[in-house]
């Protein structure tokens, strides 16, 4: 395991109106691609945050932080994490001020990661919602969201991934989601993704689909968490209950039919809470 | 070894031929006509589903094969294991999670015995559990955990079935049986994907009315095709096996078969229950 290279923890004492941002956070780890991890802390009220370039975060309104990308990445072997971490009671809304491009660097294949880590007290809440992704030809892209709640915890997290740009078939794409609550994991799924591979854009993958789309719900008094579908020729989507607090719906259709799903399924309009 | 063959042949009374690996629901909108469709379903499904199956059956079998027999455990405990699992976990039939709170249960209500203690089967069924997002999966899972578990108690009354619940998820009774029948964990990783082939060629050639003929080889390719995949679930449920952590099972899917599966557990009509 490599260690980390980041920016400094955003534990230490920064004061909520001054940013701990240091530029030179990122590092190269070879072939032009950057290690970095940014830190988000939201403990008795008070909001510090560490960017780590290329991610960079903005405080944008009470209890909201934008991730705000910078240099034009992920690029191939790119190595992104950002932690979350909410003290009890408080809550997060968290976007990204712009869509995610994922290209394929000086050296197609290589894989570009972005691991988002929460760690939610009781009684907290984190909405994670950022702009879709889209991973270009010849990009292999890993997300992954992990969420650790308390008892008492609830996260929302609303994601839509695409298949390549206008006229592409679309890079790999390997999209981990995991969840526990109180130490418990209830959930822990990886969609894969490939618009270049015949059984995955097939029809025991995303049946032809370009984009696909979740809404992740955990923790206590999850609302709309019961069984639902649906399909209308645009989109193919369920949602079903987890083995535990919880549901997840999954969307598969038309880029635009699936963010109109995400906007109805997921709440248009943040906070959620 | 002969007992692998029972485990191989779809007429094991587990309820098998009940289920269609998700392919009925593709069939029912027209997504399938040829063997070659059915070819590329297995094509996106054995390395995702198919290895997510076969690897906890692969450690489940590395486990029992590790675990006291039930002979040996019911000694130290002086009662009659089958009675002490029907006690503690009573049938509880109907909702899926209940069967996962009746495994929760039988982790906890085993008391260490030293060498001869069961494996934590709850982690386990838990772990699956959470690599099965779709609650109508986990509810077929554990129906047919559960068929396979009588005809184990039958076949096997050594078997290592100590503490699995009443509904266990079937990769643990497969592999659990696997051990049982003195079958390897890369054994038990194979039966997994050979049935999830066997499942999806059978039904295909049962709604389409499709050439068996042709379908055969479709399932003897996939398997040939997937060996890989059998290495791979076999070596990752071996690994989580020894590490004890079941945190180290993979978890891939893909995502209309899983949206498929929840459009086809509400709808009426249905030939096969998945």
């Amino acid at each position: 395991m490599t260690p980390v290279v980041g920016g400094p923890a955003a534990g230490r004492s920064a004061a909520e109106s001054s940013p701990a941002v240091d530029t030179t956070a990122g590092s190269a780890v070879g072939g032009g691609a950057v290690e970095a991890t940014a830190r988000l802390r939201l403990v008795d009220g008070r909001l510090t945050w560490a960017s780590a370039p290329p991610i960079v975060l903005r405080r944008t309104g009470h209890r909201r932080v934008h991730l705000v990308a910078v240099g034009g990445g992920p690029l191939g072997g790119d190595r992104l994490r950002l932690e979350v971490e909410l003290g009890p009671g408080e809550r997060l809304s968290l976007h990204s001020a712009a869509a995610t491009v994922v290209q394929p660097g000086r050296d197609p294949g290589r894989t570009a990661s972005m691991a988002v880590t929460a760690s939610l007290a009781t009684g907290s809440a984190l909405d994670w919602r950022p702009e879709p992704t889209v991973v270009c030809d010849a990009a292999a892209w890993e997300p992954s969201v992990r969420l650790d709640l308390a008892d008492g915890a609830r996260a929302r997290v609303v994601e839509q991934l695409v298949l390549g740009r206008s006229g592409q078939v679309g890079g790999r794409c390997a999209s981990t989601m995991r969840a526990a609550v109180g130490g418990t994991p209830i959930l822990a799924t990886t969609t894969v993704l490939d618009g270049a591979d015949a059984a995955l854009i097939g029809l025991g993958g995303t049946g032809g689909a370009r984009s696909v789309g979740s809404v992740l719900v955990v923790g206590t008094d999850s609302d709309r968490c019961d069984e639902d579908a649906g399909e209308d020729g645009e989109v193919t989507w369920a949602r079903s209950p987890l083995a535990g607090p919880g549901a997840l719906t999954t969307a598969v259709g038309s880029t635009r039919a699936v963010a109109a799903l995400l906007a109805r399924e997921g709440g248009a309009q943040p906070p959620w809470w | 070894m002969s007992g692998l063959w029972l485990l191989a042949d779809s007429r094991l009374p587990t309820g098998g031929h009940a289920h269609s690996g998700g392919i009925e629901a593709a069939v029912r909108r027209g997504l399938v006509s040829a063997p070659d469709d059915v070819a590329g379903w297995l094509g996106g499904r054995v390395p995702t589903a198919g290895l997510v199956t076969a690897a906890p059956s692969a450690a489940a079998c590395a486990l029992a094969a590790a675990a006291p027999a039930p002979a040996r455990a019911l000694s130290a405990r002086g009662e009659p294991s089958d009675a002490l699992v029907d006690r503690t976990f009573p049938s509880r039939t109907g909702v899926s999670e209940r069967g996962e709170e009746s495994a929760a249960l039988a982790g906890r209500g085993f008391p260490s015995c030293g060498e001869l203690r069961s494996p934590d089967w709850a982690r386990w069924d838990a772990a699956i559990s959470a690599r099965t997002p779709v609650a109508a999966l986990r509810e077929v899972s554990r129906t047919q955990g559960r068929a396979m578990l009588r005809t184990v108690r039958s076949a096997w009354p050594d078997a290592a079935i100590d503490g699995l619940g009443a509904r266990p998820h079937q990769a643990l009774v497969l592999g659990v049986a696997t051990a049982a029948a003195n079958g390897s964990p890369h054994d038990a990783a194979a039966l997994a994907v050979h049935h999830l082939v066997g499942q999806v060629c059978s039904a295909a050639v049962r709604l389409l009315g499709l050439d068996p003929l042709a379908l055969a080889g479709v399932h003897a390719r996939a398997l040939d095709e997937h060996r890989d995949v059998i290495d791979r679930a076999a070596d990752a449920g071996t690994d989580a096996a020894a590490l004890d952590d079941p945190d180290h099972l993979p978890s891939a899917t893909t995502p209309l078969p899983e949206v498929l599966a929840v459009l086809h557990a509400r709808s009426e009509g249905a030939l096969f229950a998945s």
